[in-house]
């Protein structure tokens, strides 16, 4: 019989990082009492600052994501830690955020962090974490998320993260003809100040034309805190301090974001397509925003994904995307030569409406216990705004 | 999928016959048009060159399209097998391996699946192609090599591929870098190659062997062992190992050229082969394929020299002609008058002729364009050659998928996930393959054969391939008409290479890999640039008749100066890509071009060498991109990277 543990209190901690340090991080996070993490292969976008901008193809730096739980008061050691062992005082080294899970429902075989278990002595934490951030994330058809990128980065945002993902739902629906479909999409991400946040969706939805049918979907959730030094713009000539480097030191001296609003100096209002606008064009167009729904987070055993996958879609779940990631364990079986064999891991996400939420959660559960799946975690996380074609 | 997930919420919905055709429509078009994109450039290259620069007219112009539509069509439908099946199936058994079976079963299916692989793909046949021309006279052990010995040649390739694949796989359950590998192997495969050049039994053996090295990898056999690799990279190693999965496909190519020459070696020392002592004949020799045959054959123009005192007008006119000449005393239009013998003199400051005849003669327009080009091969069987292509589809795919469908049934008991849609895609792969095969024997065979047999033009006086007469030299100083020939090679390597599938696999693998850090279109554009050097440098070799040992040999010098230097991750993109470049598009036409070429060069007896320069090329450029890549991504990172202290 599987038992289910409801977590309070647990932060999913979320860290980007490129090539040269992600795996000194991941090795230090083994060594905590952590003892597993969930790694997934990205990218990072970095434009030139030259006019020409435009014409040349997006650098692309890879990174690593290393995403894990953990109980809330051990996350701010946990995070300066990484802060240092990743450099992520410089700016371009990359970011590492928490956010708080809203619950957490999980197999009593699905690891976690043990709490408790600290292997330093608890001490002050001498860093101050950037908080009032929000995520952005949008899952989009490959073709367009250069175009998203693009678009977050001239609205003020860090260059994104992007990794890949497999959109279902609908697909599935076609039986055999889903092969017509292809599943791997592009998953978008962006933590921003408050501040921006807006004005980031807006540039992304618009450049991504997400509110047509069959492109994305994009949607915002709360960060807690976090310190996001992702790389975004490379500059032609060298100066002390780049212009991020000066808009990040002004945040922190005056502790927040909002010396920044010139709502009156920088025209942000849309503009609308003048004479034109009779025939549509121009920016302006009646968005309609989905506010308040939830983002329910299934992870599990890689095999096991379709099974519940199926189940969610079955009880009413409009789509989903599944994530596969490297699970790392500190305790596995390793080869003769000592490599990790690592399990995998897949994560299912939602986006739903608050009602079905629960419901879908409670067939999850259901469908975990009628076919004895192991390593179950769900998790719930709310979601502030949403924009999607819908129908 | 589960009985009760039916009861609420969806239901999988009827398809009626108008939604199916919504859902294929779109999918096949923007699948063809991707194909199409990947070898207009080849086609329209190679028909451009013959016709703008070269001035002759296309041969079975008709046949050629329908071809190269085929071909378009086959990989499209190659292209998705790949996709939708074969890759899925590869990475799943590479997955489940490490955790399901020991190592050395682990190791004995890698060994199987490399040689079958071989057995599947015969490149033999290409070889031969090759070798054609090869005189027992003048390269003793060579011909025997690929006419006595022709079994024991596939054989030795296939053990080749088969410790390639088993060392590849072992590799990653030890994370050693393919370095180690790379440079050993290297410097053994040099040693035993300047070995038997200064032996003039041995030297002809060096084109085949490190030719063999690069043929044996073809589209199904790469796709196949990259999935398997990721398959089992995705379970073993630590995090930092996103370049892990690659490498199989290197060794791959660098064993067979180890066990090609060491069996030249032996039976040279047994003195096993054609006119030596311990040389047994066998009682049937077999025939050489057809193929690439006529452009090693005396130029037609030899032969025709008759014509240039023809005993008849070469355009008659006809009895009909002159019955209504007689009746109407008027000529058909295109007739000229020319007067014939006789006498002229000069008398009061005119010229008279006496006693001479009027002769009617048709005017013969000398122009290529005026003869009769056969829009299609009269002798093509194509329901023989589709039944060809068919049975070749199916040994190249059945047994492969048969093995790893066993292998799975063996190691995994719960049902596997979405295995209609990889039916559907093994489906797919076989009806791509048998079409790619038509379409490549009726559009890009002929249209790269008579392009090859068209391009010494250039410096030699030749017969235009299919049509009665001689033309060329198109440039009146050989040597810069060979250089023009070494630039046609160039764009001809280029534009193959950018529509060969397995390449095509292996760009989409890294991109999938790398998160998209690396681009498809980087990957493919290095390679192409570097194939498009390496053929450059083998028409060279051919038309100059240079030793290929000392052109071989110090580009890997420069290789393994530019892989120490490289980071692992691009050594691998970078070999990895060599041994998937020469496939069954560029194989051909380059194998006619430089048999082509040959022809026209005395002394040239074989067309080898010039795929296995082929393969150095995109080593060198991806690793000096990758080189460059990581420059300028670190320097970016540096600009960024002021310490600011919060």
């Amino acid at each position: 019989m599987t038992r289910w543990i409801a977590q309070e209190d647990q932060n999913l901690v979320t860290v980007i990082l490129p090539r040269r340090t992600s795996s000194e991080v991941a090795d230090f996070l083994m060594d905590c009492p952590a003892r597993f993490l969930l790694a997934l292969n990205a990218r990072g976008t970095v434009i030139k600052d030259r006019w020409y901008q435009a014409l040349i193809p997006i650098i692309s730096p890879e990174q690593e994501i290393l995403q894990f739980l953990l109980p809330s008061d051990e996350v701010d050691i946990l995070m300066e830690k990484v802060v240092a062992l990743g450099q992520l005082r410089l700016t371009g080294a990359g970011a590492v955020f928490t956010s708080p899970c809203k619950s957490l429902y999980k197999t009593d075989d699905f690891p976690t962090w043990q709490n408790g278990a600290l292997t330093y002595p608890h001490r002050d934490v001498t860093i101050r974490f950037k908080r009032n951030l929000i995520g952005i994330t949008a899952t989009v058809q490959s073709a367009i998320s250069e175009a998203v990128a693009r678009a977050a980065i001239k609205a003020g945002a860090h260059g994104p993260t992007i990794y890949y993902c497999e959109g279902r739902g609908v697909r599935d629906r076609l039986g055999i003809f889903r092969f017509t479909q292809n599943p791997d999409k592009e998953t978008i991400q962006v933590i921003v100040d408050e501040m921006d946040a807006e004005a980031v969706f807006e540039a992304m939805a618009a450049a991504g034309r997400l509110d047509e049918p069959g492109r994305g979907i994009i949607y915002s959730t709360e960060v807690h805190r976090g310190i996001i030094k992702l790389p975004g713009v490379t500059e032609p000539t060298r100066h002390a301090a780049s212009i991020p480097q000066i808009i990040h030191a002004i945040d922190d001296m005056k502790g927040s974001a909002d010396w920044r609003a010139t709502s009156n100096l920088i025209d942000n209002e849309p503009k609308s397509g003048g004479a034109l606008s009779f025939l549509g064009f121009g920016t302006v167009r009646n968005r309609q925003y989905l506010h308040n729904l939830v983002r329910v987070s299934c992870v599990t055993k890689r095999r096991q994904v379709d099974t519940l996958m199926e189940a969610a879609l079955a009880a009413g779940a409009p789509g989903a995307t599944t994530i596969f990631g490297k699970f790392v364990e500190s305790e596995c079986d390793v080869t003769g030569s000592g490599l990790r064999l690592n399990r995998e891991l897949g994560a299912i996400q939602m986006i739903l409406p608050q009602e079905s939420a629960q419901k879908i959660v409670d067939t999850l559960k259901q469908t975990t216990e009628e076919q004895s799946l192991e390593s179950v975690c769900l998790i719930t996380a709310p979601v502030d705004k949403v924009l999607t074609y819908l129908g | 999928m589960s009985g009760e997930s039916h009861s609420a919420g969806w239901q999988r919905p009827k398809l009626g016959v108008s939604a199916i055709a919504r859902l294929l429509l779109p999918y096949f078009k923007t699948k063809f048009l991707e194909q199409v994109k990947s070898i207009w450039f080849i086609i329209f290259y190679l028909a451009a060159f013959q016709i703008l620069i070269l001035g002759v007219p296309l041969v079975f112009a008709a046949m050629i399209g329908v071809g190269v539509f085929i071909v378009a069509l086959g990989l499209m439908f190659f292209m998705e097998g790949l996709r939708l099946g074969l890759m899925p199936l590869g990475e799943i058994i590479g997955a489940i391996l490490p955790r399901n079976a020991k190592l050395p079963a682990i190791l004995g299916f890698a060994f199987v699946l490399g040689g079958l692989a071989t057995f599947a793909e015969p490149a033999i046949a290409v070889l031969r192609a090759a070798g054609a021309g090869v005189k027992p006279t003048d390269a003793p052990l060579l011909y025997s090599l690929l006419n006595d010995f022709a079994g024991q040649l596939v054989f030795s390739v296939a053990v080749g591929v088969g410790i390639a694949v088993l060392l590849g796989v072992l590799r990653f359950f030890h994370g050693w870098p393919l370095k180690f590998f790379i440079f050993p192997l290297l410097a053994i495969i040099c040693a035993l190659t300047i070995v038997a050049q200064g032996n003039p039994i041995l030297a002809p053996i060096i084109g085949l062997a490190w030719d063999c090295g690069a043929v044996t990898t073809g589209p199904v056999t790469v796709p196949l062992v990259l999935a398997l690799g990721i398959g089992v990279c995705r379970i073993v190693g630590d995090e930092d190992s996103s370049n892990a999965g690659f490498g199989i496909v290197t060794l791959a190519s660098l064993f067979p050229i180890l066990a090609v020459l060491c069996l030249g070696i032996i039976h040279y020392i047994a003195k096993d082969y054609v006119g030596a002592p311990n040389y047994q004949a066998p009682a049937t020799m077999e025939v050489l394929p057809e193929e690439n045959v006529e452009a090693i054959d005396t130029p037609l123009a030899l032969r025709q020299e008759v014509q240039h005192s023809p005993v008849e007008a070469r355009a008659p006119i006809t009895d009909k002609e002159y019955e209504q000449f007689i009746l109407t005393g008027r000529m058909p239009p295109d007739v000229t008058i020319r007067f014939e013998g006789g006498q002229t003199r000069l008398e009061n400051g005119r010229l008279v002729q006496t006693g001479a005849q009027i002769v009617y003669e048709r005017e013969v327009d000398e122009s290529l364009w005026a003869k009769d080009v056969e829009e299609w091969d009269p002798k093509a069987d194509f329901p023989n050659e589709f039944t060809n292509a068919l049975f070749g589809a199916l040994r190249a795919i059945v047994p492969l998928v048969l093995f790893l469908f066993l292998i799975l049934k063996l190691l995994v008991k719960e049902p596997i996930r979405d295995w209609d849609e990889m039916l559907v895609g093994v489906v797919f792969a076989l009806i791509g393959m048998a079409l790619f095969g038509l379409g490549i024997n009726m559009g890009l065979t002929p249209l790269g054969t008579q392009l090859g047999s068209n391009i010494p033009s250039t410096f030699a006086e030749i017969s235009p391939w299919g049509i009665e007469a001689t033309f060329g030299p198109l440039v009146p100083r050989e040597d810069i008409g060979k250089l023009l020939a070494v630039g046609f090679g160039f764009f001809l390597g280029y534009g193959a290479t950018l529509a060969e599938p397995a390449l095509n696999a292996l760009g989409e693998t890294v991109q999938k890999i790398t998160a998209g850090a690396f681009r498809k279109n980087l990957l493919m554009q290095s390679v192409a640039i570097g194939v498009g050097m390496g053929i450059a440098m083998g028409v060279l070799k051919i038309a100059y008749n240079l030793p290929l040992a000392w052109l071989l040999i110090p580009p890997y010098i420069m290789l393994v100066f530019l892989t120490q230097i490289s980071t692992e991750e691009f050594v691998n993109f970078g070999w990895d890509s060599a041994g998937v470049t020469t496939g069954p598009i560029t194989v051909p036409l380059v194998l006619s071009m430089g048999l082509g070429i040959g022809a026209n060069i005395p002394g040239v007896i074989d067309g080898f060498g010039v795929l296995a320069l082929a393969s150095v090329g995109p080593i060198i450029t991806v690793l000096t991109v990758g080189l460059i890549v990581r420059r300028t991504s670190e320097a970016g990172e540096i600009v960024e990277g002021g310490l600011i202290d919060d």
